[in-house]
């Protein structure tokens, strides 16, 4: 639960500005259409249902502002290419860029230990202070993972005990 | 194994120090008894003393926090994977969930557009089903432009 509410911080002000006012404008226009309206449907329907039907399809509107919202923000702060991401999770219908976002994002940045700078993932050194913030490839000084015995972008053979973790 | 056999097991974790006390004791009674032991205890003894006045070699600079850091990072990492599947499930739920309440909103809102454009269309489940094969067939060539775009981005990395 912890977790969700320090996730839902990340949403900006304006998401839930434009989430509230995208509720009340829908909720209203769908209680005039079934108040008014001729949908042979609702007229039928019990007062109780044109209730929930005008004040309860609008919260899945809502809670797609707030998901738009999140991914905006999430993708800014892990350096990836946010206004791409949010008109992605705007226009694709249905959440399903929402859905893609969550599949294809990048994971957090690193803080530097010695300047507490965020760090790319992928970075093999602090691009502010120079620290090393990941293991290198001692040839190219690229950033290696744990477990390879070579490196993946110059080919050198990498020393069982681990590649070079040289300070700059 | 008889107790001489045992005792000299022991005498190097003696010289270390690594023995607890009634060990400690048993390997001291018995170093007074016999001379042999006696003289590979002093030589384990010395070895030690040795190794205790070698300089005890520094860690580069900054490893304590970098091995902090990147734990802190894993753990974090691990966390956001466990926590990705879940609201991968409640995303999946809630597309499915927001294809089926949208519909009754747009055929309602359209005022019988939908079945002025084609009169075949206004039936509930054939209008349903295009929608929904409409709206996920978009998401999949999105999702299907965006593998490759990635995969492209990365063989240039």
């Amino acid at each position: 639960m912890s977790r969700f509410r320090e996730e839902l911080r990340i949403v900006p002000r304006n998401a839930w500005i434009v989430g509230w006012l995208v509720y009340l404008g829908l909720a209203t226009l769908l209680g005039l259409v079934s108040t008014v309206g001729h949908d042979p449907g609702l007229s039928k329907m019990p007062a109780v249902g044109k209730v929930f039907f005008a004040a309860g399809i609008p919260i899945f509107l809502f809670m797609l502002v707030l998901l738009i919202g999140y991914v905006y923000a999430d993708a800014k702060r892990r350096g990836m290419r946010y206004v791409m991401w949010t008109l992605l999770a705007t226009f694709i219908p249905d959440a399903i860029g929402v859905i893609l976002y969550f599949l294809l994002r990048d994971p957090l940045p690193t803080s530097c230990p010695r300047c507490s700078t965020l760090v790319k993932h992928g970075f093999a050194y602090c691009p502010q202070c120079g620290a090393p913030v990941e293991i290198a490839c001692p040839q190219c000084r690229r950033a290696v993972e744990r477990g390879w015995q070579n490196c993946a972008y110059c080919g050198t053979k990498l020393p069982i005990s681990g590649p070079s973790q040289s300070a700059a | 194994m008889n107790e001489h056999a045992e005792i000299r097991e022991l005498l190097s974790l003696a010289a270390a120090g690594a023995l607890r006390r009634e060990e400690e004791e048993r390997v001291a009674r018995h170093i007074h008894e016999c001379a042999e032991c006696t003289a590979e205890f002093e030589n384990w003894q010395s070895l030690a003393a040795g190794l205790r006045r070698l300089p005890t070699p520094q860690p580069p600079a900054g490893l304590v926090e970098r091995t902090r850091a990147r734990t802190a990072w894993q753990l974090a990492a691990e966390g956001e994977q466990r926590w990705n599947h879940g609201v991968l499930i409640f995303l999946v739920l809630f597309g499915w969930t927001l294809t089926l309440a949208s519909w009754p909103v747009v055929r309602l809102v359209s005022g019988g557009l939908l079945g002025w454009l084609d009169p075949g269309f206004e039936h509930t489940w054939i209008g349903l089903v295009g929608y929904t094969a409409l709206v996920w067939v978009t998401g999949g060539v999105a999702a299907a432009m965006l593998a490759l775009r990635r995969r492209r981005e990365r063989r240039l990395a």
